[in-house]
């Protein structure tokens, strides 16, 4: 039975650690990222791509660990997504991405979700006012007044101050929220990339 | 030749060569690549011979993945003598432009900062 060289074992289980880091790339890509590294890895080794247990330690400690040169990869393809799709669901899986990696990251993302939180509820309250004309923005009076964008059952203290303007004022504070949001994220995206090649270089701090 | 490397402080002091050779890393890169195609090591290798920039594998990589991603770099697998294929990049049409473009900024930026500086120097000297 032929034996595997420790040289190669260790250099198969880091790119496979790689692979399997990358999954959420399309194969295609994350096949040809593996291969790159692979060939990388052979060039350390010398001439005639002979690999070495010293050689292959070498290549990799200039890498780094798998998860974080696939972190790399990962990050700055979600970005490029969100960037060309400026949909908010590919916008927010990006700044979630980045906001695993830092504490400004989290920050973008907060604000983020409550942007298309907000925008989301006057959009669903605006389309769901002809289907039940009970739900509105109301103004509730128990210990203290607060605003409820909902439906009325609940609190028969109530008032409702919209009526049907609800669905055009809704529908615009919606959909300008929800694109506002999306505007913000974008813009915080293209500063995040911008800064990026050097934030990997281990050299920018936040 | 003597090879001075610039490579990454230790303290985030000096946070504005930092920045400086962060703006500069995608200029090199693709300056690397202006009159032939390269692999990811030999463009390491370039860089470091040609600009001092000492970057890291994990960071050039994942760029050189984006700069192709953004259409100003293609690659082709190509088999080598060194007995395994190798992935080698070259500059798009756009990338050329994108190049022409950078480089021309660098030359205005640079000769009217110079002029700025020129007092400082004298004065240092």
């Amino acid at each position: 039975m032929p034996t595997v060289a420790p040289s190669q074992t260790i250099m198969n289980q880091y790119l496979g650690e790689l692979r399997s880091h990358l999954r959420s790339l399309p194969d295609e890509q994350a096949v040809d990222i593996v291969e790159e590294i692979r060939s990388y890895i052979r060039d350390i080794g010398g001439a005639g791509g002979e690999v070495t247990e010293a050689s292959v330690h070498a290549a990799l400690s200039r890498l780094g660990s798998a998860s974080t040169l696939a972190g790399s990869y990962v990050t700055d393809s979600l970005m490029a997504r969100a960037q060309s799709s400026r949909m908010p669901w590919t916008v927010l899986r990006g700044i979630y991405r980045w906001a695993t990696l830092s504490v400004k990251g989290f920050l973008v993302f907060i604000v983020c979700i409550i942007g298309y939180a907000l925008g989301g509820s006057f959009f669903l309250a605006a389309l769901a006012k002809p289907l039940n004309p009970k739900v509105g923005l109301w103004l509730v009076d128990t210990d203290s007044y607060s605003l409820v964008l909902g439906m009325t059952d609940a609190w028969p203290q109530g008032r409702e101050l919209l009526g049907w303007k609800l669905i055009p004022i809704g529908l615009a504070l919606g959909g300008g929220t929800i694109l506002l949001t999306t505007h913000f994220g974008l813009s915080c995206i293209r500063r995040f990339r911008q800064s990026r090649p050097m934030r990997q270089w281990g050299e920018a701090p936040e | 030749m003597a090879i001075r490397t610039i490579s990454p402080p230790a303290e985030p002091a000096d946070k504005w060569e930092v920045q400086l050779r962060k703006g500069c890393l995608e200029l090199a890169i693709l300056a690397a690549l202006w009159s032939e195609r390269l692999y990811g090591l030999e463009i390491m290798r370039r860089l470091a011979s040609g600009s001092g920039l000492n970057v890291p594998e994990g960071t050039v990589y994942p760029l050189l993945s984006r700069l192709k991603a953004e259409g100003l770099l293609s690659s082709e697998w190509v088999e080598a003598d060194a007995g395994h294929p190798r992935k080698y990049y070259r500059l798009t049409a756009a990338g050329r432009r994108r190049v022409v473009e950078m480089a021309q900024f660098w030359k205005d930026f640079s000769a009217s900062l110079d002029g700025l500086l020129a007092p400082v120097r004298k004065e240092a000297r």
